[in-house]
């Protein structure tokens, strides 16, 4: 049944390019929480639209626009959110994302070298955040050192990852098709 | 960054304060103007907060204190996500992702209705059971076996069948019901009734001296001891053909005609009161999906033992729990066009935060219909925490669109929702098996959610679910298959999401799915 193919299909390109539109979404300044409802809108968006999804295209910019029009539509709704970035702040960060899209969306593929390549240490503090859910401050409690010491550590080490990445990324930057 | 360098200790400060959720309203208000003036500010923000992104998405790299038990090859990827449980004072503060290790054991196979590919042609599917007491020697069936060509005895109790094109005939005992052909049945003595809808017209049920021919619509029959055939037509018309004298008419609504031994006919009021009971089994609902696969009865998830010392009652009316033990729910009108959202959780005794189970918005697609009846979704959920702890059982939501919405719908009390023990752990992996059940124990680590969608197309006659992440984890990346599926396609998606939280394990199992036109007013 041509349905199914084409819903297998869609799973396929939704769960391959899923942690783009993600971050798509997470970087136009939503909280997880947030984000991972506004995820679910545009997978829902994406879905009834699918028809529109021109196969050979890039589905990753596809998806990742519907995924910034639906934040910005989020925003709209949301009422005064004081961890929510304004509208107007949200628009303009999503029209650069769009300008920037391949170099963001490549961010994804290069990541995993540059996380090879962390010390010990950094490591160490990623997974006590992400893997353990630590706040910072029960990480500096762990590693005895202040809250805001941990903060300016993972603001360093992020800033390093990135300048990995960048650099990664340099001779093939670009979003793949999903 | 970019080739504009770093950004300023400023920039840093605000942007890492943002992600950290310890922003003040004033930094935020830098933040921001920050962001509209300076476009090396946006792209490092866009980096930063896409890095962090992408590692809440990827982590855990590596999986420590996990149970080795990987499940096996079709595993689902599961979202190991965190969860700001309820709406606790720190949920301004959105903690970081708390990525989760979890054992999972997720089984989806199975098939729904693979019209043409069966190899014993089953006809029918035991869609619900009453008290029923079989004939001696008479094998015992279950809800969700298929019925083959056969016959069906009852001593008594009341059956419900649902046939593949859409029939469904509630026999009730003592009778004797025999299963010829998909358009064919015969009514040896007892009492049935049949609701036939759109498309199934010509469904033809023989008793020993008539044969009626349904044209569409809801009747009554029954073979009395001493031979007779009475025919009562509730709704639409009915060809009635006399053996005897070889005459045929047509019975219309509202009207009963009698059938002596010798093949007279024989107009009467019509009788509603003998046929209550069969016709209220009947519409319980029009559409019956397969729960997830023949097998024997024995395996047939919802049955008791196992642990579990109740069985599902596959039976419910709208927005309301009919029997304590079972966590049936039915979501009363869904229209055509709407988003809908539906919730269920089980909340704990002494704490709001021990187990949920969630079913979250519909995957989109409702409007997909092109029809615009209304029409009710049931779902059967099967959720355990400590037994002790469940006390009682909420469903959630709106039939918006809106996300943020969480205000309890209906609210249960129940003492003893789900029980089960241990042994409900064994629940075994058939690859081979058409069965399904989707069984799933997490121990939860600090909180996970899962999703399993589930799309029906009651047009098609067909019900599909996805278990799939809610959002990316390491595991996607892995399995590239990210979402298995059973049976065929559909527009309705339906998700559901089981949260948990630390140091409980939450089992769940979710055994039957049912969708159901809504019955007309008339009913």
């Amino acid at each position: 049944m041509p349905q199914i193919d084409n819903h297998d299909r869609f799973m396929r390109l939704l769960v391959a390019n899923q942690p783009k539109i993600y971050a798509a979404i997470r970087s136009l300044g939503l909280n997880q929480h947030d984000a991972e409802d506004v995820l679910q809108d545009t997978a829902s968006v994406l879905w009834r639209r699918f028809d529109e999804f021109q196969e050979g295209t890039h589905f990753d910019r596809w998806a990742c626009k519907v995924a910034r029009l639906q934040t910005l539509s989020f925003r709209q709704k949301a009422q005064r959110n004081a961890c929510l970035l304004d509208h107007e702040t949200i628009e303009v960060l999503a029209s650069d994302a769009e300008l920037l899209h391949d170099q963001l969306a490549g961010m994804h593929t290069t990541l995993d070298e540059c996380l090879d390549r962390l010390e010990e240490d950094d490591r160490r503090m990623l997974d006590e955040r992400f893997l353990s859910g630590r706040t910072n401050k029960e990480i500096g409690g762990l590693l005895c050192k202040s809250e805001s010491t941990i903060s300016r550590a993972l603001t360093r080490l992020y800033n390093s990852l990135l300048a990995c990445i960048e650099h990664q990324s340099e001779p093939t930057a670009g979003g793949g098709v999903g | 960054m970019n080739s504009n360098g770093q950004p300023n200790h400023d920039t840093f400060e605000l942007v890492s304060a943002y992600r950290d959720g310890t922003i003040s309203p004033v930094q935020q208000e830098h933040l921001q103007r920050l962001l509209l003036s300076d476009a090396s500010a946006r792209e490092y923000f866009l980096r930063f907060m896409t890095l962090e992104a992408l590692l809440e998405a990827r982590f855990p790299v590596s999986q420590p204190n996990l149970p080795v038990s990987q499940p096996n090859r079709e595993e689902a990827p599961i979202t190991l996500l965190p969860e700001t449980v309820g709406r606790s004072s720190r949920s301004k503060r959105w903690k970081p992702v708390m990525a989760v290790a979890a054992t999972l054991l997720f089984v989806v196979s199975g098939v729904v209705w693979q019209t043409g590919h069966e190899k014993v042609p089953s006809i029918a599917l035991v869609a619900d059971l009453t008290d029923v007491s079989w004939a001696p020697g008479h094998q015992s069936l279950n809800v969700g076996d298929k019925v083959p060509p056969s016959r069906i005895r009852l001593r008594h109790g009341i059956v419900r069948l649902s046939y593949q094109h859409g029939v469904a005939v509630t026999i009730q005992g003592p009778a004797d019901y025999e299963i010829r052909t998909l358009d064919n049945a015969v009514l040896h003595h007892g009492r049935m009734a049949a609701y036939v809808p759109d498309g199934a017209e010509g469904f033809s049920v023989s008793t020993p001296n008539a044969n009626v021919v349904d044209l569409g619509t809801e009747f009554g029959l029954t073979v009395s001891n001493d031979g007779e055939t009475e025919l009562s037509v509730f709704d639409g018309k009915v060809q009635l053909t006399s053996s005897a004298e070889n005459d045929s008419q047509i019975v219309l609504a509202g009207l009963a005609v009698r059938v002596d031994k010798a093949g007279r006919m024989r107009h009467e009021p019509i009788h509603l009161a003998p046929y209550r009971d069969a016709r209220d089994s009947l519409f319980r609902q029009r559409m019956v999906w397969e729960p997830f696969g023949p097998g024997s009865g024995q395996e047939f998830p919802g049955r008791k033992g196992r642990g579990w010392q109740d069985a599902w009652a596959i039976q419910t009316r709208a927005g309301s729990i009919i029997e304590n033990e079972t966590g049936v729910f039915s979501e009363p009108t869904l229209f055509p066009g709407t988003e809908f959202f539906l919730g269920i959780a089980a909340a704990a005794d002494n704490s709001t935060e021990s187990c949920q189970v969630r079913v979250a918005r519909s995957f989109g697609s409702v409007d997909r219909f092109s029809t615009n009846e209304p029409f009710t979704v049931e779902l059967l959920l099967r959720l355990d925490c400590e037994p002790q702890d469940v006390k009682s059982i909420r469903l959630i939501g709106a039939e918006d669109n809106s996300t943020a919405s969480n205000l309890p719908l209906w609210e249960f009390e129940a003492a003893q929702i789900w029980q089960a023990g241990s042994e409900h752990l064994a629940w075994q992996f058939r690859p081979s098996s058409s069965k399904h059940t989707e069984p799933l124990t997490l121990r939860v680590l600090q909180g996970v959610s899962i999703r399993c969608f589930i799309e029906i197309d009651p047009l098609m006659n067909q019900c599909r679910a996805t278990i799939s992440n809610r959002r990316v984890s390491i595991s996607m990346k892995q399995a590239n298959e990210s979402s298995q599926s059973f049976a065929s396609d559909g527009p309705v998606r339906l998700a559901f999401e089981v949260i948990g939280q630390e140091g409980k394990d939450v089992r769940f199992s979710m055994d039957a799915i049912r969708i159901q036109n809504r019955p007309t007013a008339t009913q």
